[in-house]
């Protein structure tokens, strides 16, 4: 086993600092033709569908998806490339439906055609609903990155919540969404090569003697390439039903009705630019996700063969040696260490028997026998850890920045950790410059100030993009004191995001259907998925088709008893 | 009062990119979609 170094070198550094100043640059550089608040808001629609697709591809990227999915291929394999099977099925309903009737109406926000079709209280509920959601789960977007970051840098969170908060608001703020997205594509080319690096350098790193074939039947042994639960138990999270109807729900939701997506593809220069780029998406998104998994699977095989600490979360490990009584550090220790060494020789058996036509059934079996023994070990570390910290540990998210600062040399793990901060950047731009637009389209010029003129119109929302940015930074310094409020913020978002989507459905399906039964047909689509959250175990993929669905009935069911009263009064 | 988006007109839906309509590009996505699945499903049980 080889001992691994555990911080950053100068070329790391060096790779890093010139991305983010790199990054900065080119915001600014490609800002300086924004001029009025078309530009600031829609890139004057200009962009083709490639820059778009891509902006929206970088716009739902999260850092914490990066670092998340692949700590979860590690884990528990790589079912969770389920959750986007309904994604390509979504784009091409929105291509078809909501898009051309955004674009022809010649909106800035997604609620403003919403007045258009019902009336101006439909509009400000829903967006009211996006600004709440989005608003704080922009805080986390920033938050979530930055804790495992600080980790591996051994930076204060309130560093990297202030470096990346401040690069990216002040290219947004400077020249909104032609900034970016223009930094959107540099980051997903960045992000691209990033992931085509690391499934490159996981294989390389394999020992001589195990071939990507013998990884891979490895992986497949302990489960970890199973991506097509096709049972129909609507309470297990990941399965081809749930990733088809309730992914293809929730992609519609999110690509269809939250301004931070919508804003991407209505800078395409025309329509048929705007649907390319969302279909290009649809395109691209499952098999990057199959990639950034693959990444995580490999990562868990390369382990085999190398020593792993025994808590990812360095800050958690140091806790842990610091506090665990002696004698319990010293057995979950030899514990981990003895059944780490029994998987390796598995795992090696394994590939020596499936090599030389041995008795492969048999090391197989002596392989799960060892897999299941080093997961106990694993188990029994964290639980010691949870009690030393007083709170459950869990540091799946911490395994992949682990290893590219411990196992990556020549600049590659500085290369690695730009792209986790493209990903949260990009994310974290197109955020506030869709937060700023619906303040200033939906709110600020209908109740605040009707006339500002173009300057004054232009300078307020660059105002309100330092607000959101400034908010943002605020609600990620004080997410860690928050505890399971950020649970709480996260899950708010789901319980409305199928009613939106419900009320667009209205809008554009139903050429009946009335203000009245938009507006508190999204009611009863909440108070649905509320219920349906509080009182079963469905997994959360269903409540977007859950409220949805209620929202399209109710609507309906209001309309006709609204237009039948009116008969009886005619 | 706010600026409207650059005016752009119906006819604004140019020549269809590829494969003469909108309908059969929507059917390539599918169908790419599900073949992209098939693929997965070979790749999870391929007998490596």
């Amino acid at each position: 086993m080889s001992a691994a170094p555990d911080s950053l070198l100068p070329a790391d550094w060096a790779v890093l600092a010139a991305y983010v100043s790199g990054i900065v640059a080119l915001g600014v550089w490609v800002g300086r033709r924004t001029r009025n608040v078309s530009d600031f808001y829609l890139a004057g629609r200009e962009m083709r569908w490639w820059a778009a697709g891509l902006s929206v591809m970088a716009t739902q990227l999260s850092a914490i998806t990066f670092v998340g999915t692949t700590g979860q291929a590690y884990s528990r394999g790589m079912g969770f490339v389920a959750f986007y099977f309904g994604l390509p099925f979504a784009m091409i309903v929105l291509s078809a439906t909501l898009v051309p009737f955004f674009y022809r109406a010649g909106v800035f926000t997604a609620y403003q055609y919403l007045e258009q079709r019902f009336d101006s209280r439909t509009r400000t509920l829903t967006s009211v609903l996006f600004l709440l959601s989005r608003g704080l789960s922009v805080g986390i977007t920033l938050y979530a990155p930055s804790l495992v970051l600080s980790t591996i840098f051994g930076w204060s969170e309130g560093r990297t919540i202030a470096l990346m908060a401040s690069a990216t608001i002040l290219y947004v703020v400077w020249g909104g969404n032609r900034s970016v997205i223009w930094t959107d594509v540099a980051q997903m080319g960045l992000v691209w090569f990033g992931i085509f690096t690391c499934v490159f350098v996981a294989i390389t790193q394999l020992p001589a003697d195990v071939s990507l074939k013998d990884a891979l039947a490895l992986a497949q042994a302990s489960g970890r390439l199973e991506m097509m639960d096709a049972s129909t138990d609507p309470t297990r999270p990941y399965t081809i039903w749930s990733g088809l109807i309730g992914g293809m729900f929730l992609a519609m939701a999110y690509f269809g009705c939250d301004q931070s997506q919508v804003q991407r593809y209505l800078s395409g220069r025309s329509l048929t630019e705007s649907r390319l780029s969302l279909l290009f998406t649809g395109f691209l998104k499952v098999p990057m996700q199959f990639l950034i998994l693959l990444t995580g699977v490999l990562v868990f095989v390369f382990f085999h063969f190398h020593e792993a600490p025994l808590l990812w979360n360095r800050a958690e490990l140091q806790r842990l040696e610091a506090n665990a009584p002696p004698a319990e550090l010293a057995r979950v220790r030899e514990e981990a260490s003895a059944s780490h060494a029994e998987r390796h020789r598995a795992a090696e058996a394994f590939a020596r028997a499936r090599r030389e036509a041995g008795d492969v059934a048999a090391a197989r079996d002596g392989y799960l026998a060892a897999e299941r023994r080093l997961e106990a070990a694993e188990k029994a570390t964290r639980e010691l850890a949870s009690t030393v910290a007083g709170r459950t540990v869990n540091d799946v998210n911490y395994i992949f920045p682990s290893y590219v600062v411990s196992r990556l040399r020549g600049g590659l793990a500085g290369l690695i950790l730009a792209v986790i901060f493209a990903a949260a950047m990009s994310a974290l731009a197109g955020e506030l410059n869709s937060l700023a637009t619906a303040t200033m389209v939906d709110f600020y010029t209908r109740f605040v100030r009707k006339d500002g003129g173009p300057a004054h119109d232009l300078l307020a929302s660059r105002l309100f993009t330092a607000f959101w940015g400034a908010f943002a930074a605020l609600v990620a310094s004080q997410a860690g004191q928050l505890g399971s409020a950020i649970e709480v913020v996260n899950r708010f978002g789901s319980y409305f995001y199928g009613s939106i989507l419900g009320v667009f459905g209205l809008a554009v399906l139903t050429p009946r259907a009335s203000a009245r039964g938009a507006f508190y047909g999204a009611f009863a689509g909440m108070a649905a998925v509320l219920l349906v959250a509080w009182l079963t175990p469905i997994a959360f993929l269903w409540y977007n088709v859950v409220s949805a669905v209620t929202v399209f009935a109710t609507g309906l069911l209001i309309t006709a008893l609204s237009r039948s009263r009116e008969g009886e009064i005619g | 009062m706010l600026a409207s988006p650059p005016e752009r007109r119906p006819d604004d839906d140019g020549p269809v990119p590829v494969f003469g309509s909108w309908r059969a590009i929507y059917a390539a996505v599918a169908i790419t979609a599900l073949a992209v699945m098939a693929l997965l499903a070979l790749f999870s049980r391929w007998p490596y």
